[in-house]
């Protein structure tokens, strides 16, 4: 069918006359695709039977669908490759939501197939149906409904193109049992979506404005944000911070994209990020932010937020320019592409005493001395135990942010977690699929307690898959995070926040895994040397301290001033 | 009959607001993806039509919004569907138009008065019954609020107005038309 759209197709193979369900094998195939994660089901099992015959993609059977959809996050984080996963329908599909929505808020790439019931039943409040259009409409960057099968792999085509082009996103193919039973003729396409930059001379232009502003700041900083690990960067960021002398500063999702032992990182901005980079951002005339989006963990008080300085704004999407704060330099482009421009119009630069201000802010980490393993301690017995080539895989809450804060990313995008969405549950299955898309890594879990217990199930999946995925729990017996919200705003009220863990040791094996689990500060390090060690999948429970909080913090909605530290640190430090 | 004053009515609201044009591919979904996506994002719509286009699978809608400051956003967020194809502000050089239908009471001895009226609004009696007259009109708001305005007296029973459609003068689309791929 004829359909006006931005977009260009090539033919690439000849016609072949298939079912709707081998349409779909032979599509994702033609995609490059090599591993999906999925879960069967009534509406979807055509589709299944096709690729029952179809060696070249290996499924990989999870236990829950969420889980499916974190796997394909993590592979396509990993990998920069579209993740791909798939359900039946009805809560096959419901199920896919929250990792769904997951990838949304974090611009990650997935294509996830669902099944749905015939095309003559929909409507008709038939088993199994939900309108899985209409449910993932708004956490999804596009969604198609495939009404015939010879449409099938076009929408499949097209699904990849519009999950990777521009700013990456989730992309739903729902496909009625009764099309992927038909038969139609299938031509693989290419399926491209044009760039809708501006041209090359108003970049030019911005370029130079921005380039004048960066060399005439006294105060200048720079915020990296996901979109360089994207867009592939690194390279170019380090350049421009070597080359102008600007420190640099990483949103969560930005860790990793620019060495953290670099003499110019300053870590992570915002509600939980150091109180020195806080007092930056504050002071700060300038502020060179590529591939973020201003969140409001990242800004609080937007009336607050940097208040003296001016922002040049890098984003592939142009809806991000302006959408928080006032710019002075909105550039739509891609980070790479822009940055690597920039390094060639800016003038070599030195800002160390600006620097030295921030590091003088900078606040020693208070030594507790409990016996019991510190969080701190435990990241960095990781990072020893692993050389530092460890692709850490976060989970959602305090141990989310005691690793976005002390594990110290030297390695290009080796820290995955969910950041906009805060997912918890996230990181084993995610686990999973940054382990099939980098077989070779050393890939670890740090999760909660909380979090851990969230999608456990995978474990199974793990098993069956043999891979080796280290997993560490920060046992507190608390919702950490909550708690702590709890005890700074809620009065010390802990409502439903204590929570027990099953035996991890005996759960591990009963999964034919292995497990140790870690009560005294001085087991640690062997606990995670064993782990390293220890063919297959291992889980080190470690007991932390069950109140301990994450300093310091600035409240929701407030700004630098009202940030809480932490009562352990020295006090009296002098503010300049 | 009716009060000379009513002649000055107030434009609506809608009259000169801030309003863009896009152009859609016309596909199941497309017109709910961008309904949700006004909603969730909480942009200021006041005024919308949808409309058809001279090709089959290129739809088209014009969105009235508040104020002029949210165009942009509005614009760079509609951007972002794969489905829509052209997102363009409805300057002041582009023709505005809104369509109404407008039953009445008029009685037989009444029509020639009525008739003169809608002549002088470039409306037109389109149905006749001996109690009823169905009224086409079409203009800017204001002149549609005018016109209202003037035929109250005679007891408006029900009327359906849309919110302006709107047409570039000239061609501002450098490539022309939008072409259908395969």
């Amino acid at each position: 069918m004829a359909v006006a759209t931005r977009a260009i197709t090539e033919p690439r193979i000849e016609p072949v006359t298939l079912t709707g369900g081998e349409i779909m094998c032979e599509a994702l195939v033609q995609e490059g695709v090599r591993v999906l994660f999925g879960y069967p089901g009534g509406a979807i099992m055509p589709f299944y039977d096709a690729l029952y015959n179809c060696p070249e993609l290996h499924h990989v059977l999870v236990r829950h669908e969420q889980g499916a959809t974190h796997a394909a996050d993590g592979y396509a984080r990993a990998t920069g490759k579209v993740g791909v996963c798939a359900a039946t329908s009805g809560p096959g599909a419901t199920n896919m939501v929250t990792g769904l929505a997951n990838a949304f808020m974090d611009s990650v790439p997935i294509v996830a197939i669902t099944g749905q019931v015939a095309r003559p039943a929909i409507g008709k409040d038939s088993f199994q149906e939900t309108d899985v259009i209409g449910v993932t409409m708004p956490i999804t960057k596009h969604n198609i409904l495939v009404r015939s099968a010879d449409e099938v792999g076009a929408a499949i085509h097209e699904a990849f193109a519009i999950a990777r082009s521009g700013r990456p996103g989730p992309v739903v193919v729902d496909v009625p049992k009764d099309v992927q039973f038909e038969r139609a003729t299938y031509q693989a396409h290419v399926h491209q979506l044009p760039t809708l930059f501006p041209g090359d001379a108003e970049h030019e232009r911005l370029l130079l404005h921005a380039a004048a502003m960066i060399d005439a700041a006294r105060k200048p900083l720079i915020m990296a944000g996901h979109g360089v690990i994207l867009s592939g960067a690194y390279d170019a960021l380090r350049r421009l911070a070597e080359r102008t002398g600007v420190p640099v500063i990483t949103t969560l999702l930005g860790l990793s994209a620019f060495p953290e032992s670099h003499p110019l990182s300053l870590g992570m901005p915002g509600m939980h990020g150091p109180a020195s980079t806080n007092h930056a951002i504050n002071e700060a005339d300038l502020i060179l932010a590529a591939g973020m989006r201003f969140d409001d963990r990242v800004t609080g008080k937007i009336s607050e937020f940097a208040p003296n300085a001016q922002v040049i704004h890098i984003d592939i999407e142009a809806a991000e320019l302006e959408k928080v704060v006032p710019t002075a330099v909105p550039i739509h482009g891609d980070a790479r592409e822009m940055l690597e421009r920039l390094v060639e119009r800016v003038c070599q630069n030195d800002h160390g005493d600006w620097l030295a201000r921030i590091r003088s802010w900078e606040q020693p980490m208070p030594v507790v001395r409990d016996g019991l393993p510190q969080p701190v301690e435990i990241l960095q017995s990781i990072k020893r135990a692993t050389g530092g080539k460890a692709v850490l895989v976060t989970d959602v809450g305090q141990h989310q942010m005691w690793s976005a804060r002390h594990y110290g990313y030297d390695l290009p995008n080796s820290h995955i977690t969910s950041g906009g969405s805060g997912t918890m549950g996230f990181a084993l299955p995610a686990a999973m699929g940054v382990k099939f898309g980098l077989p070779e890594a050393q890939v670890w879990v740090v999760a909660g307690d909380g979090g851990f217990q969230m999608n456990i199930q995978e474990l199974a999946t793990i098993a069956d898959e043999g891979l080796e995925i280290k997993a560490v729990v920060m046992n507190n017996g608390y919702l950490g995070m909550v708690r702590q919200w709890q005890k700074f705003f809620h009065g010390g009220r802990y409502s439903a926040t204590p929570i027990s863990s099953p035996n991890y040791i005996l759960l591990a094996q009963a999964y034919g895994l292995q497990g140790r689990k870690v009560d005294r500060a001085d087991e640690l390090e062997e606990a995670i040397d064993w782990a390293a060690r220890t063919p297959g999948c291992t889980i080190v429970d470690v007991a932390i301290e069950q109140e301990r909080n994450v300093y310091p913090m600035i409240p929701s909605g407030l700004s630098v001033a009202s940030m809480i530290e932490d009562p352990d640190v020295c006090r009296g430090q002098d503010d300049g | 009959m009716y009060a000379e004053g009513k002649m000055t009515a107030e434009p609506t609201r809608d009259a000169g607001l801030p309003a863009i044009m896009l152009l859609f591919t016309q596909r199941t979904g497309a017109l709910d993806r961008i309904l949700s996506l006004l909603r969730r994002r909480g942009f200021p719509i006041v005024g919308m039509t949808v409309e058809r286009t001279h090709q089959a699978d290129v739809g088209r809608m014009t969105l009235v919004v508040e104020q002029a400051k949210a165009l942009e956003q509005v614009s760079r967020h509609l951007r972002k569907l794969p489905d829509v194809l052209e997102v363009t502000t409805v300057d002041e050089d582009a023709i505005r138009r809104e369509y109404a239908l407008v039953r009445i009471r008029c009685r037989p001895q009444e029509r020639a008065e009525v008739m003169a009226l809608l002549s002088a609004y470039g409306a037109r009696a389109i149905s006749l019954t001996s109690i009823y007259m169905v009224v086409e009109a079409s203009g800017l708001g204001m002149e549609l609020d005018a016109l209202f305005a003037e035929l109250a007296p005679y007891g408006i029973e029900e009327s359906a107005r849309t919110s302006p459609m709107a047409l570039r003068r000239v061609s501002e689309r450098p490539e022309g038309e939008l072409t259908a791929t395969a």
